[in-house]
């Protein structure tokens, strides 16, 4: 079940961030149905598309993050904490990478994830990225997804029905059950959001 | 709704952008998280939860101290060492060695 944006725009409700913090089975259940699979996808492209390697950094993120949930601080959604969690045990994970492969040097190169997963691509779009485009940067499509899942769920849900399934304003308008122009603000307000995130993100790159 | 929210000419790069971004994002496939996988998040959180705070047996240790300093006896019990009979298991490692250690000062002092 999506989470549902309060008046105030809070994307985690008070609730679930209550229960998390108080160890509630039902709350971190709820956690993991929520943000299994984007944290998922945001670990396979700081993984480089190793799906096993995915798995492995999200349970260990979640695993970190009831350690640590004392230490949550709302200020920003509970999301983009796990994704700064993950970044880290992604980064653990490609040392150790690295490290094998070059204790290694016999091992015959491995087929890339992402070219494992080219067979089963746009499965919601025939909108193919334009090569060389800065989202062909496993870590820049991390910070989209990083940016799509701490949108309030409307947005996040007006962007995919939009973007990804391809439906007309009018059927996303009526999917929202929003007027025409309110769901047109929503996707603006959605599109600069996800925009300043990759702008963000590359200028830090650059830095 | 503000006027500026609305979409204007300028947004089309936007789309563009974020069609693609969205798009190469959410291209794979994302596997949802097993049954088993869950299971060991909830039993750390419940494991966690069912740990005493730190700073509640911190109390309860300087309380038994202090009960045993001041030779405050429980009812029916003999020596404020027995104090820390009402201890909770938990707590003892932490409560016995200072309400002793209480005891020995209040003992050793002369006009005692």
């Amino acid at each position: 079940m999506e989470p549902s944006s309060d008046p105030k725009g809070n994307v985690d409700p008070p609730e679930l961030i209550a229960g998390l913090v108080q160890g509630q089975a039902q709350a971190w259940q709820q956690l993991c149905e929520l943000y299994g699979e984007p944290l998922y996808l945001y670990a396979l492209h700081r993984c480089d598309g190793d799906p096993h390697a995915a798995e492995d950094v999200r349970q260990e993120t979640l695993l970190a993050a009831v350690r640590a949930i004392d230490h949550y601080r709302a200020e920003v959604p509970l999301f983009g904490w796990l994704c700064g969690i993950a970044r880290h045990k992604a980064a653990d994970w490609r040392r150790l990478s690295a490290r094998e492969t070059r204790l290694d040097d016999d091992r015959e190169p491995t087929c890339n994830g992402y070219a494992q997963n080219e067979a089963a691509a746009w499965p919601l779009s025939s909108v193919a990225p334009a090569p060389g485009l800065i989202v062909e940067n496993g870590e820049t499509r991390a910070a989209v997804v990083e940016a799509l899942w701490s949108l309030p769920a409307d947005h996040r849900q007006a962007l995919i029905h939009r973007y990804l399934r391809g439906e007309s304003v009018e059927t996303v308008s009526a999917f929202l059950n929003r007027s025409y122009k309110a769901t047109e603000s929503i996707l603006s307000r959605a599109r600069q959001a996800i925009r300043k995130r990759i702008v963000e993100y590359t200028e830090h790159v650059d830095k | 709704m503000s006027i500026n929210n609305l979409p204007t000419p300028e947004d089309e790069p936007d789309e563009r952008l974020v069609e693609q971004a969205l798009c190469a994002a959410l291209r794979p496939v994302a596997r949802p998280m097993s049954r088993a996988q869950i299971d060991q998040v909830v039993a750390l959180a419940a494991q966690r939860a069912s740990i005493f705070p730190v700073w509640v047996i911190l109390a309860w240790a300087l309380l038994l101290g202090g009960l045993a300093y001041a030779g405050v006896s429980l009812p029916g019990l003999p020596d404020p060492v027995r104090t820390l009979a009402v201890a909770l298991p938990a707590s003892n490692l932490i409560a016995a060695p200072i309400a002793s250690l209480a005891i020995i000062i209040r003992r050793r002092k002369p006009n005692d």
